[in-house]
């Protein structure tokens, strides 16, 4: 909310402090100031007196103007306005005044003829223009005649005002109204603050019937008040209205707008001799169309509730009155209302209607103190009678209401409890008292009533935090619980995910985090863990984030072609990430690599990312984690998979799940993602790491030697070398510790449609040294089994 | 004996002219050999007088000796060189660049994470994540927003259907640490994740962003402990001279509710462009748990209190680092990623 500073010492005075002391005592007590401007700007502003005007001699619509600035001195100004004329008294720009927006006023030679200043209009006062009339932004602004020429401009109209821009928290909304919020400053001051008279007036008997019938309207209040002059309103409320950020319409408007500025009530005004029957029924199950005084037409549903006259549609409560009730310049006699409405009620229908006006945000945010609003009808009246000539005022017509009285019991010792403070219970009688809480002490019980403008207090909690407030939160001391001892550690899958992460960051790989929302044209890509489908919102911001993502692979391609448009051709990353799909959450972990791993070129040092590279990740995260290569099997990928290379991609199989892929990303993926030569892998982490795992335990050094034979098999090129291997091992009978294979060959001295695996056999015997008859027998028994398994043999 | 001081002078002439060590081998088999010069002088001997032979035998033990020992220290100088020269043969370029490996780095928000997690894990905290597709009831009902709550509005939130919905804050974490402990505690528990909203992304919002709630629950647990918990986190984060301000604010689930600035880093609170020449920087939300949660979670209001607190990691990130565009975290955009390389 925009704060008048001048307006506000109307009620507490303020004046003495500077804008930005009041600007921090406000926030201290939770009122954040986020924002301190002056209402209009302009250093070096007088009141000028036009003494002559003659045109300019080489222009047709400026003329050449001697104006009195002060003290005597009079300077020649060229003025282009068109109402500007001598013997006005005018705004003067001084030479030196900066206007702001690097618009600053300089002696200077307009079309040859000397002009040291400028006569302003309202408009380059740097005002809001919105704010503002036609005429104050078509000519210059002219002064009353009595204006005492060389004085402050800007002092002389009001305009020196601070504004003061105060984000209120949501539990506030009271101090919307500048009482309210009088009422805060003074209890943290000790000041007293001067609440307007609104008691009643010599009063009539009034004509006007309320019904309430529903019981989403607690109260309603209806005053008459006849023979209203419509007119400008007094430039004090005009200048009190613009420094509020409210637009001055004319005087009945502005009392409405001043009043709810005031004491935050909303005041809707209806035009008594345009109703036939002088009857307001308040209540819900309109539906139908009706035109607002915006004069648009609006549709009304059966929950909206309604002020209704006529038995139409007198005013949508709270949000916008009806067309053919409201007052206009030729209304004479008017009944106001003030009333309360149910909030969230209200906010369904001013959300709907897109009508969130300033009124219905009042009533939204629950700033109506229903207890005040006898009073501000009196309010209503008597400045109805003071700026717009009102000649009868009637008595009001309220519906009965209750306002509950709100009693909260509290001990010193609870307040102290809460806050980890020492405060006496002496403080806390002088802290509530500043709030204008009555209490009655017993001990240091306190039995406290709470002012019916404060709408947030509910329980003691609240009343503790009012007290927190007022004793200051920066004299809050400060100490660490005083508790019993509590484990701190990370869960086993938490240190899992972290180990694993510095894992592959070591590896140098580069850890990412991308958006969990993706579009339905990706999230099937790639996915193998989830079985159900996608997480869908109601409301998206757009197709492209939409649904959870199952796989992380799509997000990493991205973040690889992001990465490629820019020119980073190398990329290596991974993300630890939960999945999501209709009842299931997965923890995924996904590696993306393309170009290359390692590289010194002066060295032809290079290592390009490709299948093995990713298994190597893969291999080591495992062994990390304890997973026994027995575990799993890596299973090819089907001859007719769309998402990984089907001659380059394998499922990690445990059993019959997938627990995880290692693959280069299929062609057509490639297209589709616009990537090239990408190789990726995903796991399933929640089924990883909740496997269990054998603790780990130490196994005797060998003493003997082992003895390390190399061997090279020619077989049939489709074999997979891993399960020759695997024969090779069960037939060396566990005298086999390690087995290399350091050399695949096809091509000349090898038969087409077969390749020649060399392979280093480490044998070692921790019992006894081997010897070569040993060995060799092995070695026989090795190459009868693979000639039976593969029809493998000795290459020779 | 002529001959032998002769041979003598000749070896040792030899020695010293010699000018690789297989030459001074050949020298030494020549000289001390069963063919050599030597060797042939010997015979002589036999037709020497008894006191002839023991004095020729004595200079020739001598002359033997003296060569021995002029191949020995000779054979040292050789060496010597032999090493020099292949010292200087092996001379390397130590400015060409090293082989390094490759070197990969942690998210900026995980390392903000994991600071976070050492440093309450060290005071006894455990760590908890707690789904992020989540209910209304959790995310909302139970964190003391009803229904018609403004706060709550539809365009803020990502809903999947009326009951289920993208957590927007982590603070429903909290309900399930709370619900499980069944009323009973001591709780101190840390609650780190991703959160989603339903805003624009530009540069200072993102529909997906990471908090990290606290959640501290006890029969005695003060504001002062809070104060003093956050002033930890503040100097942990941001260094030792850090202090922090506690401004009343206000959350739904927090009674007191309080805004935690941190006097600024950059110019230790003299005021400046970053704290907006205030001196402090807004940093997180904290409060005392609202006595409404408590006992929606299953907690006696009257026998346990406690304090929460939400930092949003990005948030922490971004002042830390200076970052001043929240994409760039999502983007996985390397030369972003590789300004955070080395161990903060």
């Amino acid at each position: 909310m925009e704060a008048s500073l001048k307006l506000l010492n109307q009620y507490v005075k303020v004046d003495d402090f500077s804008s930005q002391e009041i600007a921090d005592q406000l926030t201290s007590i939770g009122h954040e100031v986020e924002g301190i401007h002056a209402f209009a700007r302009g250093d070096k502003l007088v009141v000028g007196y036009v003494k002559e005007k003659v045109p300019h001699p080489d222009s047709d619509h400026l003329n050449v103007c001697q104006v009195e600035v002060g003290n005597g001195v009079v300077q020649q100004i060229v003025c282009g306005a068109p109402n500007v004329d001598a013997g006005q008294k005018v705004i003067v720009a001084l030479p030196g005044c900066d206007l702001g927006e690097g618009f600053k006023i300089k002696e200077a030679k307009i079309r040859g003829v000397e002009s040291n200043g400028m006569i302003c209009s309202i408009a380059e006062l740097g005002i809001d223009q919105r704010l503002l009339r036609e005429e104050d932004k078509a000519g210059i602004h002219v002064l009353d005649a009595d204006a005492p020429v060389g004085e402050d401009a800007l002092k002389y109209m009001g305009y020196d005002d601070t504004i003061l821009d105060i984000g209120l928290t949501p539990n506030r909304a009271d101090c919307m109204a500048m009482i309210a919020l009088a009422y805060e400053v003074g209890a943290l001051l000790k000041r007293d603050v001067h609440v307007p008279e609104m008691k009643t007036l010599n009063e009539l008997d009034s004509d006007i019937e309320v019904d309430v019938q529903t019981d989403l309207c607690p109260c309603f209040g209806a005053k008459l008040v006849k023979g209203v002059q419509t007119k400008e309103s007094p430039e004090w409320l005009r200048t009190y209205l613009m420094a509020s950020g409210i637009k001055p319409i004319n005087n009945i408007v502005d009392i409405s707008n001043f009043v709810m500025l005031e004491t935050g009530q909303p005041i809707h005004m209806y035009d008594y001799d345009k109703l036939k029957e002088k009857r307001f029924v308040i209540k819900t199950g309109f539906h139908q169309k009706t035109v607002l005084l915006d004069g648009k037409e609006y549709d009304i549903l059966p929950e909206d509730i309604i002020v209704s006259t006529d038995q139409g549609i007198g005013c949508v409560a709270g949000v916008m009155g009806g067309d053919d009730t409201k007052i206009d310049d030729n209304t004479v006699n008017i009944v106001i209302e003030a009333a309360t409405f149910h909030g969230a009620t209200l906010r369904n229908t001013a959300r709907r209607l897109n009508l969130l006006t300033d009124a219905s945000q009042h009533y939204i945010k629950g700033a109506i103190d229903t207890a005040n609003t006898a009073r501000v009808l009196n309010r209503c009246a008597a400045l109805l009678e003071e700026l717009a000539d009102a000649k009868e005022i009637y008595k009001s017509v309220l519906t009965d209401y209750e306002v509950k009285e709100k009693v909260i019991t509290l001990t010193t010792s609870r307040v102290n409890g809460l806050l980890g403070t020492n405060i006496s219970t002496e403080m806390i009688e002088d802290i509530l008292t500043s709030l204008h809480f009555s209490y009655t002490r017993e001990g240091e019980t306190l039995t406290i009533k709470v002012p019916t403008y404060r709408n947030d207090m509910t329980m003691d909690a609240d009343v503790i935090e009012e007290i927190a407030r007022m004793y200051g939160y920066n004299h809050i001391p400060s100490s660490l619980p005083l508790m019993e001892m509590t484990k701190g550690a990370l869960t086993p899958v938490q240190s899992y995910v972290r180990m694993m992460r510095h894992l592959l960051t070591d590896l140098g790989l580069h850890e990412v985090m991308t958006y969990t929302l993706t579009s339905p044209s990706m999230v099937d890509d790639f996915n193998l863990f989830h079985h159900q489908d996608a997480v869908a919102l109601m409301l998206p911001i757009g197709e492209e984030r939409s649904v959870t993502r199952k796989s992380l692979i799509p997000s990493l391609l991205q973040a690889i072609n992001f990465n490629r448009a820019h020119a980073q051709k190398d990329v290596m990353i991974y993300e630890i990430s939960h999945t999501y799909s209709k009842e299931t959450e997965i923890q995924n972990l996904a590696i993306a690599c393309s170009g290359m791993y390692h590289h010194v070129p002066w060295q032809q040092l290079q290592q390009k990312a490709d299948f093995y590279l990713l298994k190597g990740f893969v291999e080591t995260i495992f062994e990390k984690l304890g997973i026994k290569e027995s575990r799993y099997t890596l299973k090819p990928v089907e001859a007719n998979q769309q998402d990984f290379h089907p001659g380059r991609s394998g499922y990690i199989m445990m059993g019959n799940e997938i627990v995880g892929v290692i693959g280069e990303i299929h062609p057509q993926r490639a297209k589709k993602y616009d990537v090239k030569d990408v190789y990726v892998a995903e796991l399933n982490l929640s089924v990883l790491l909740n496997l269990k795992k054998p603790a780990i335990k130490f196994t005797e050094i060998p003493q003997y030697p082992s003895v390390t034979r190399d061997i090279a098999l020619v077989m049939d090129k489709d074999i997979p070398v891993h399960d020759v291997v695997r024969s090779i091992c069960k037939a060396g009978q566990r005298l086999i510790v390690d087995t290399q294979i350091f050399d695949i060959y096809e091509g000349e001295h090898i038969a087409s449609g077969q390749k020649s695996v060399a392979i280093a056999l480490t044998f070692q015997d921790a019992s006894k040294t081997l010897d070569d008859a040993t060995i060799n027998a092995m070695i026989e028994q090795i190459l009868k089994v693979v000639e039976k398994d593969y029809g493998a043999h000795l290459r020779v | 004996m002529d001959e032998l001081l002769k041979i003598k002078e000749e070896a040792l002439s030899k020695i010293h002219d010699c000018s690789s060590l297989k030459e001074l081998n050949d020298l030494r088999v020549f000289y001390l050999g069963k063919k050599g010069p030597m060797q042939s002088a010997m015979k002589s001997m036999k037709d020497m007088s008894k006191e002839e032979r023991a004095s020729f035998g004595q200079v020739s033990n001598k002359v033997k000796q003296e060569i021995t020992q002029a191949i020995e220290e000779k054979k040292k100088i050789l060496e010597e060189a032999e090493m020099l020269a292949k010292i200087q043969n092996e001379k390397i370029d130590i400015s060409l660049p090293g082989s390094q490996l490759p070197l990969g780095t942690i998210h900026p928000l995980t390392m903000i994470r994991e600071e976070l997690e050492d440093l309450f894990v060290g005071m006894g905290y455990s760590v908890a994540e707690g789904p992020e597709v989540e209910t209304d009831h959790f995310n909302f009902e139970l964190m003391n927003l009803p229904k018609d709550h403004p706060a709550r509005d539809m365009q803020d939130t990502f809903y999947i259907d009326e009951n289920t919905l993208l957590r927007t804050h982590t603070s429903p974490v909290q309900a399930h640490v709370m619900l499980a402990a069944n009323g009973k505690g001591p709780i101190k528990v840390i609650c780190p994740g991703k959160t989603y909203r339903r805003d624009d992304d530009d540069a200072t919002h993102s529909h997906q962003f990471s908090q990290c709630e606290g959640l501290v629950i006890d029969k005695n647990i003060t504001m002062a402990d809070l104060k003093g918990t956050l002033e930890l986190f503040a100097k942990k984060m941001f260094g030792e001279k850090r202090e922090i301000r506690l401004r009343p604010s206000y959350f739904p689930f927090t009674e007191p509710s309080v805004e935690v600035d941190i006097s600024c880093y950059n110019c230790n609170g003299k005021g400046c462009s970053m704290c907006k020449q205030t001196g402090w920087i807004e940093i997180l939300g904290a409060g005392m748990v609202n006595p409404k949660v408590l006992e929606m979670c299953g907690f006696d209001s009257q026998v346990y209190q406690g304090f929460a607190f939400g930092i949003g990691l990005e948030r922490v990130a971004m002042l830390k680092y200076g970052i001043d565009n929240i994409r760039d975290f999502y983007s996985g955009d390397l030369r972003f990623l590789n300004q955070f390389v080395r161990k903060d």
